[in-house]
């Protein structure tokens, strides 16, 4: 066989190795991936990846508890104590307790401009929606409880609704002036309402009385209504 | 001449089926492109020498640069967002039918002349 030949084998071989490789990867039933849609799988696995450590923290806040608990049952009856305080940590999370704290004070009443011409009458009063969206904001400003004119606001449990010329909250009628008082970071809060594009201020620009206080201590009363669950059923964890 | 070209292709191709390894999918693409180069070098060889023109310096050069830029160039385009494998597609597969229709009337002439 002369030398130009023996090249020809080798590099026809290397080339039947590529097609007969690339085949069998070909063959193995999977589909080519470009580098965009990689990098999304990745971003994928990464966000998998942080709700596992996010379980994790969970398992090892839960261990933590349960090596309180070992540790009252040792020392004996003071895991009374123990289950005593987390009854009253729940109870205050969902509202049911009287609670204290720095706040703001939040007074809306409707507006005393003169109804002319060019004005609806419905523009002047504060509507259920108007407190409803004046919570959120709250809520999202950090307030830790709420309540509007001694009405306890639970997200989950409050309804705010309008009833003709009162507002329904907590199936209790209510009328203006409505006062929202708010546990909190009392700046935040107060920011909150006053930044030019808050809900309230698009209501001070309707002509509604808007005003707004830091309060040192606001108090604000427990979730007074009776809590029916007929619907919700717990799901353990991992099923 | 063809003989060993068959005869190379088939062993590459028994070598290959049983080789334990086997390419990573990210770069099967690459590899695609990367074989249809080869084979455009091949058909151009082939077709060099019908036409007594073949220089096998120029062969094995086209052979292994091609080979290695158009799953290069492939790649590039990828990580760029271009699909240059098109190019690389359209450029080798025009050439490869052109070089198969020319390798097609060489082949009718000869057998013209000899009869």
């Amino acid at each position: 066989m002369k030398f130009k030949n023996i090249r020809w084998l080798i590099l026809m071989t290397l080339l039947g190795m590529l097609i007969a490789t690339q085949w069998r990867t070909m063959s193995l039933g999977v589909k080519y991936v470009g580098l965009g849609e990689l990098s999304n799988f990745q971003r994928e696995v990464d966000i998998e990846k942080a709700e596992v450590e996010q379980l994790k923290e969970l398992i090892a806040e839960n261990n933590d508890k349960i090596s309180e608990y070992n540790k009252a049952i040792e020392s004996e009856r003071s895991i009374y104590e123990v289950l005593d305080k987390e009854i009253k940590d729940l109870k205050m999370n969902s509202g049911l307790t009287k609670v204290k704290g720095p706040g703001i004070l939040l007074l809306i009443d409707d507006s005393e401009r003169e109804l002319n011409e060019y004005t609806d009458r419905s523009d002047l009063i504060v509507h259920d929606l108007d407190l409803a969206h004046l919570v959120m904001e709250l809520q999202a400003a950090g307030a830790e409880a709420i309540s509007v004119n001694g009405q306890r606001v639970l997200m989950n449990r409050s309804n705010i609704f309008c009833n003709g010329p009162v507002i329904k909250i907590n199936n209790q009628h209510l009328g203006p002036p409505y006062k929202i008082w708010a546990i909190g970071n009392s700046k935040h809060l107060e920011s909150a309402v006053n930044t030019p594009w808050s809900y309230a201020n698009r209501l001070r620009l309707f002509g509604l009385f808007v005003e707004v206080n830091t309060k040192i201590i606001v108090e604000i009363e427990p979730y007074n209504q009776p809590i029916v669950q007929n619907y919700l059923e717990e799901i353990k964890e991992g099923e | 001449m063809i003989v060993v070209i068959v005869l190379g292709l088939i062993l590459g191709l028994v070598i290959g089926t049983n080789l334990p390894y086997a390419f990573s999918l990210t770069y099967s693409l690459y590899i695609s492109v990367a074989i249809l180069a080869g084979i455009d070098s091949v058909f151009g060889a082939i077709r060099a020498n019908i036409e007594d023109k073949f220089d096998s310096v120029i062969f094995f050069s086209g052979f292994i640069v091609n080979t290695i830029m158009a799953g290069v160039l492939a790649y590039i385009g990828d990580v760029l967002g271009i699909p240059l494998y098109y190019a690389a597609i359209f450029a080798f597969g025009t050439r490869l039918f052109q070089n198969i229709a020319i390798i097609r009337r060489d082949i009718i002439k000869k057998m013209r002349k000899e009869m």
